[in-house]
């Protein structure tokens, strides 16, 4: 009997037939679709309340896991977060805690 | 900076061009934010090589050179130094340095000699950066792109696996090395040397030392060395001569 392969399903099935000679990649940024995998243990929660908007936690985050929402503050993007406690840290006011997930 | 207030992060574009799917850094990386922040800075630019799995390519070091000595390391990125000014009419060569092959890192020594090098073959334009000082590091890259010629930047990156500290801390630990003249920020616009960050009030070498257990061996007379040392290139640099 055949033994079941395990397909690692991407957004679109590729097969071999489509690697290029020397395995060029003829488009950038390949890996946009895909999402790393563990989820961290403690992540950033805003207290609005306090939060002035000045985006420092923005341009602080090292994964790109904070992003601006629609009314001007500022999210966690859940899927790139690692937990590393950066913005906590820099945030002048004191307006992000630690807290587990959940 | 100065004219600038605390919502200055407002100003640059949410667009993200950094794809935090693809790199294997981990929590609290100095690199992945230098990254992040170059790429800020090269909004509309595009790569010179199709087909990376970010949008524009960068290459790392083979683990292989994480072994050698500080010599060989050396010897490692010289080439690519010497060859880009022999190669190419325009380029920005950027370096970042966690300072994963120095076993025990003198003072601005190693970092010295590398914009060195690159002023002494040349170079339009050579500077040092920190991501903790975000805007000063997009105006550097975004200046270097400018550069009719050969442009280097040299960023430092805290590392806190080798360098052993807390993830959050990464960016403490970067201000902390330009506050205590560790690692000035400077740039050099065709050989003539300038301080862009300059802090009033240089603090002791011992906060920036103390704060990471890599030093954690480090005797009184060492650090006072080391202060010594950090003064003195601080001094002549402050007088723009290097």
């Amino acid at each position: 009997m055949a033994k079941k392969l395990r397909v690692v399903k991407g957004p679109e099935t590729h097969s071999w037939q489509d690697i290029r000679v020397g395995c060029v990649l003829l488009e950038e940024g390949k890996a946009k679709p895909f999402k790393p995998g563990q989820k961290p243990a403690l992540v950033p929660v805003w207290d609005k309340e306090m939060c002035v908007r000045c985006g420092l936690c923005y341009i602080f985050c090292p994964d790109a896991a904070i992003k601006r929402g629609s009314d001007g503050y500022y999210e966690l993007h859940p899927d790139t977060c690692k937990g590393c406690g950066i913005c906590h840290q820099e945030c002048w006011f004191g307006a992000i805690s630690m807290t587990e997930e959940g | 900076m100065d004219k600038f207030g605390l919502y200055v992060p407002q100003l640059l574009s949410f667009r993200e061009r950094f794809l935090p799917q693809s790199h294997p850094a981990c929590m609290g990386c100095g690199v992945a934010l230098g990254i992040r922040q170059t790429y800020k800075a090269l909004e509309d630019k595009r790569g010179w090589m199709k087909g990376a799995s970010w949008e524009i390519p960068w290459r790392q070091p083979l683990p292989g050179s994480l072994s050698k000595s500080k010599k060989e390391a050396m010897e490692e990125i010289k080439p690519s130094l010497l060859g880009i000014e022999k190669d190419s009419q325009s380029s920005l060569l950027i370096c970042f340095d966690n300072e994963a092959v120095e076993g025990r890192p003198g003072p601005a020594m190693f970092k010295k000699r590398f914009t060195a090098v690159a002023v002494a073959r040349g170079f339009h334009y050579v500077a040092t950066a920190c991501p903790s000082y975000p805007f000063d590091l997009i105006d550097k890259v975004q200046r270097g792109m400018e550069t009719q010629g050969n442009s280097y930047l040299h960023i430092l990156s805290p590392c806190p696996v080798a360098w052993d500290f807390e993830s959050e801390l990464t960016v403490k630990i970067g201000r902390l090395a330009v506050e205590c003249a560790i690692f000035p920020l400077y740039e050099a616009v065709t050989g003539s040397y300038r301080l862009t960050v300059d802090h009033p009030q240089i603090r002791p070498v011992e906060q920036y030392l103390k704060i990471q257990k890599r030093f954690k061996r480090f005797t009184q007379k060492e650090i006072s060395e080391i202060q010594a040392a950090a003064d003195r290139d601080y001094a002549t640099l402050k007088e723009g001569e290097v």
